[in-house]
């Protein structure tokens, strides 16, 4: 009669598929944020049956050291920090979840959508004014917190052909914005979905709103020089990297009005924004949270542990 | 000629009225009593109002009357009597375009911000507790709008224009109205009996008209038959919803939370509400557009200019 199998899970993952593991397997959970420390998991990953992992590092080495390893379960699905080849020497199958990993684009589109509307209309502030007990008068609004249209302006997406600009065209489209575009190279999806391909220079000197959503480029998008080149009043939005706008002129540029206001969900100074930025009123700030949906994870968590038991079974 | 407006109005147009004309005016943004009103315009020849009622008594203490613009349709204006007496009325054209969808973009944010716990994400940088890009996950996790079930009560054209932009976002559309609205279907929205409706939904925004019997259309039994993880968006008329079931139905979580526009006793908010997570609180600023109201009041001071030259000529 075999034991139990043994189950790693190298860190903290939302949902509730541990308890099943739990249930049917002896676990080890580190609970820790981050990436498990390689010598760790060498160390850990000894006995054990199934590996349940996200982005960790599991090279031949790493391989090699798991003397009963039959399953791994890759919670992401790209498989990117998994050596496949020594997978395939050592007879260990990886399994991820059929959910098609679309569900991050849909979401970090509409996070960015979100950005937008809650600085144009000033959402939080609205939100800190009625908490204030300063709502006093009806018609109040139109004097205390007047905002900004979307309504036939134009936004600008740098970047997203490679990831989530189709989903971000889509929804933009449904508040009669007309949408623009630039990245190193074009996608037939986003045109075809009603954006227009424009050069760099001219999608920043003619958008009302530019949402950053660039992936293969090196250094600085947004730099000093880009912050003239803007239409005054813009606002700006940030879902992919934070390294691509330079966080200090951004302040500048915010500060002077070049650029009216700002929605940023990751920083330069990863994963910190710096913390003058915090003090402006005109910028809203999430804590890289534009995947931090319960629901998802917890499926694909569930799906990727499902399959695993099934597999030894 | 003598021109008197009832309030204040944004813009630069005020200028070119003052060239033109001789002009008085009730400074602030709340209308007069009716004998502040009557006071002041006996020698008025065009009055400037924003939906104020305009009777057959107001318009019998201002024999010169002979023009009144109106920032909306003039709905409270005695159409009547003013023919009677050779006034003419000039409201603003298709004027609502710009709110209908000013409101069903911040349907659309008001959301997503709740489900996604934007007032606590921005506290959670503030307070200096974001150390981690990972947090969000664990701490942070919300609802997004890709699949969920949005419940739209009313099918006039915000209910019609927030059900554009919904489905843009991948979201399921149901909607209730006394009957059948083939528009709203248009856009994929299903019809549902009431009951179900309450039942089913993940948001429900509420876009009814503001009738007398209409007043708590939402109140205890339709908060019982909500989904304990449904979320409700008000933008029409606080008194809809029974506020005071509502505060009820979030203290014992009934249901998931709230954004709100508008308040059953407005500009009053129930203080239980002041010191809740998972409500979003805006004072009314469905409408807050400071480009579009402005462009309205210029409009409004063409119409004045126009008149002018039309007697003159």
């Amino acid at each position: 009669m075999k034991g139990k199998l043994n189950v790693l899970v190298t860190r903290f993952f939302t949902g509730n598929a541990i308890d099943a593991l739990k249930e049917k397997c002896n676990v080890t959970c580190n609970n820790q944020l981050s990436a498990l420390d390689k010598s760790v998991l060498i160390e850990q990953i000894k006995d054990v049956d199934i590996l349940i992992t996200v982005d960790d590092v599991v090279d031949r080495e790493v391989i090699m050291n798991a003397n009963r390893l039959k399953v791994i379960g890759d919670l992401w699905g790209n498989g990117r920090n998994i050596d496949q080849k020594a997978c395939e020497e050592r007879g260990i199958t990886v399994l991820t979840s059929p959910i098609t990993k679309k569900w991050i684009n849909h979401s970090e589109a509409e996070h960015a959508m979100m950005l937008l509307l809650a600085v144009t209309r000033r959402l939080l502030e609205a939100d800190a004014f009625v908490r204030a007990g300063k709502f006093q008068e009806l018609e109040q609004a139109n004097r205390d917190l007047p905002g900004v249209g979307l309504n036939g302006k134009t936004l600008g997406i740098l970047g997203g052909t490679r990831w989530s600009g189709d989903e971000m065209v889509k929804r933009a489209v449904a508040f009669n914005l007309i949408v623009q575009y630039w990245d190193l190279e074009r996608s037939d999806k986003m045109e075809s979905l009603g954006a227009e391909y424009k050069i760099l220079e001219d999608v920043l000197k003619t958008s009302d709103f530019i949402i950053v959503m660039a992936n293969g480029t090196q250094g600085y998008l947004l730099d000093a020089p880009q912050f003239d080149m803007m239409k005054k009043g813009v606002y700006l939005v940030n879902v992919t990297r934070g390294s691509l706008i330079n966080e200090k002129e951004l302040i500048k540029a915010l500060k002077d009005g070049r650029v009216a206001g700002a929605g940023l969900d990751k920083y330069e100074n990863h994963p910190f924004p710096i913390p003058e930025l915090t003090e402006l009123k005109n910028v809203v700030l999430t804590p890289h949270s534009d995947g931090a949906l319960w629901l998802e994870r917890n499926q694909i968590y569930e799906s990727v542990v499902s399959q695993c038991l099934k597999y030894v079974e | 000629m003598k021109v008197f407006l009832t309030r204040s109005f944004p813009g630069e147009a005020m200028d070119k009225l003052k060239a033109e004309f001789e002009v008085d005016i009730n400074q602030g943004w709340l209308p007069l009593p009716k004998e502040d009103l009557i006071a002041r315009i006996k020698d008025v020849d065009i009055l400037v109002t924003y939906n104020d009622p305009i009777d057959k008594e107001i318009i019998d203490a201002a024999p010169k009357l002979k023009l009144i613009v109106d920032h909306w349709g003039g709905w409270r204006i005695d159409k009547e009597y003013a023919k009677e007496r050779n006034i003419k009325i000039v409201g603003m054209p298709d004027n609502y375009g710009w709110i209908i969808k000013g409101v069903a973009d911040i349907v659309i944010g008001m959301m997503i911000a709740v489900g996604r716990r934007f007032m606590e994400c921005g506290e959670f940088i503030r307070e200096g507790r974001f150390t981690h890009s990972e947090q969000s996950n664990h701490l942070l996790l919300g609802e997004g709008l890709d699949g969920r079930t949005l419940g739209i009560l009313g099918a006039g054209r915000i209910g019609r224009a927030v059900a554009k932009r919904a489905a843009a976002f991948d979201m399921n559309l149901i909607y209730y109205d006394i009957k059948k609205n083939e528009e709203i279907e248009k856009y994929g929205a299903v019809y549902t009996e009431k009951d179900t409706f309450f039942r089913v939904s993940d948001y429900i925004t509420v876009h009814l008209s503001d009738l007398d019997e209409n007043r708590h259309f939402i109140g205890e039994k339709e908060f019982d038959m909500m989904k304990e993880s449904a979320y409700i968006i008000n933008t029409a008329r606080g008194r809809l919803i029974d506020e005071k079931a509502m505060v009820d139905a979030l203290e014992k979580k009934k249901i998931a939370g709230a954004a709100l526009e508008v308040y059953e006793f407005e500009p009053k908010v129930s203080e239980e509400l002041l010191t809740m997570k998972n409500v979003l609180l805006l004072p009314h600023i469905g409408g807050a557009l400071y480009k579009e109201r402005a462009s309205n009041f210029t409009r409004m001071v063409e119409a004045c200019i126009s008149f002018l030259k039309e007697v003159a000529g």
